[in-house]
């Protein structure tokens, strides 16, 4: 009796876990053991671009292509491979406008990925 | 993408292939025969569900996890209406066409089920039959198969049309495998190790580790077979014609 408890345990907690795993992306917003999420960078971005303080601009950028990189390690199972490539583009595009000191481009770029951000994994 | 492109198709085949041996547990144990062309269609899909799981990263695994549950799941269900409700069960799996009565080829049952007369032909071959005027039923059963009755006359002979007693025969109880003793059989017939030590020795088997298989009959006959077959006369006989280099 308790081999069969066991084993009906066994099942669901294994089955738990692979939901999660592959539902990961809806549990964390940046990487494990990080204060720093996604979204907070995308406003710090869109802050430092509104002021034109495109040095501190693409300091956030690079933080942003960390902390992403580090999420993406953790969260990639549940991630569609378009959607990453589509994100990774963007952030390079994102990346081109601060170098330009393109306000126009840069606050597309970011808008555009913060929406991306909310659909990514659905 | 940063982690190995391999590595997450490798994590997504592990979970394919959990969830996969899960759900063909729980849907049962019907052999490819008995499969309906209903059972036959759901198999391909939940597979093809699986492997578009493993290894499609342009889609979501969730996705295609709850694709999967949702098949297995109604499967289940219909599984449990065909149980439960004769009707419905009539309705879902079909029901058994006569194809043949008392020898005569029924041509609308024929039609209706779309079967064939040359398969009917060989599907009677199949179980011996050459003869259509010796079949009293041939019935084509919802999994597809031909099941035959023969008239009485045809039939072969057994032991009750004789009067003949017969012995109860049961089946046989394994007492070791691969070397090692299975002590719970050999308790439920009231054996032990010495008993079954004892018999071993009476046959010139000196250890347990000399035995690939032992089983007892219900007339209490040990059947022994060793590792090492130990073949006298007339030795080993390789039934191949090949002649090819040793």
């Amino acid at each position: 009796m308790l081999q069969r408890v066991l084993l009906y345990s066994g099942v669901v907690v294994l089955f738990v876990v692979m939901v999660l795993v592959m539902n990961i992306r809806f549990l964390i917003e940046g990487p494990i053991g990080s204060d720093v999420t996604v979204p907070s960078l995308f406003g710090k971005l869109h802050r430092q671009v509104g002021a034109e303080d495109w040095n501190q601009a693409q300091n956030t950028h690079e933080q942003l292509r960390k902390t992403w990189s580090k999420f993406l390690t953790q969260a990639q199972i549940s991630l569609e491979k378009s959607e990453v490539a589509a994100f990774e583009e963007q952030l390079i595009r994102l990346q081109t406008a601060l170098e330009f000191s393109d306000k126009a481009k840069a606050i597309e770029e970011i808008r555009l990925m913060s929406r991306n951000w909310l659909t990514l994994g659905q | 993408m940063n982690l190995s492109v391999n590595l997450v198709v490798f994590v997504r085949s592990v979970f394919a292939f959990l969830t996969l041996f899960l759900y063909a547990r729980i849907l049962g144990k019907k052999q490819i025969a008995e499969l309906s062309f209903f059972d036959y269609v759901n198999g391909i899909t939940i597979g093809s569900i699986a492997a578009t799981m493993s290894t499609d990263l342009s889609s979501i695994a969730m996705h295609h996890w709850v694709g999967l549950t949702t098949w297995a799941g109604l499967v289940i269900i219909m599984q449990v209406i065909t149980i439960r409700n004769r009707r419905w069960s009539n309705i879902i799996q079909g029901e058994s066409v006569v194809l043949v009565h008392n020898g005569k080829i029924l041509e609308r049952n024929m039609e209706k089920a779309r079967y064939p007369i040359d398969t009917l032909i060989s599907a009677l071959h199949g179980k011996s039959v050459f003869n259509i005027m010796d079949v009293e039923f041939a019935l084509l059963e919802p999994s597809g198969q031909l099941s035959v009755q023969l008239k009485s006359q045809k039939r072969p002979v057994t032991p009750e049309d004789l009067n003949l007693e017969t012995n109860y025969e049961g089946v046989n109880v394994e007492v070791i495998v691969n070397g090692i003793v299975i002590n719970q059989n050999l308790e439920q017939l009231g054996l032990d190790q010495k008993w079954l030590q004892d018999q071993l020795q009476q046959l010139g088997i000196k250890s347990i580790k000399e035995i690939f298989y032992a089983a007892i009959d219900t007339q209490g006959t040990l059947y022994v077979d060793t590792v090492k077959d130990r073949l006298t006369f007339p030795g080993t006989v390789n039934p191949s014609d090949y002649e090819g280099p040793d």
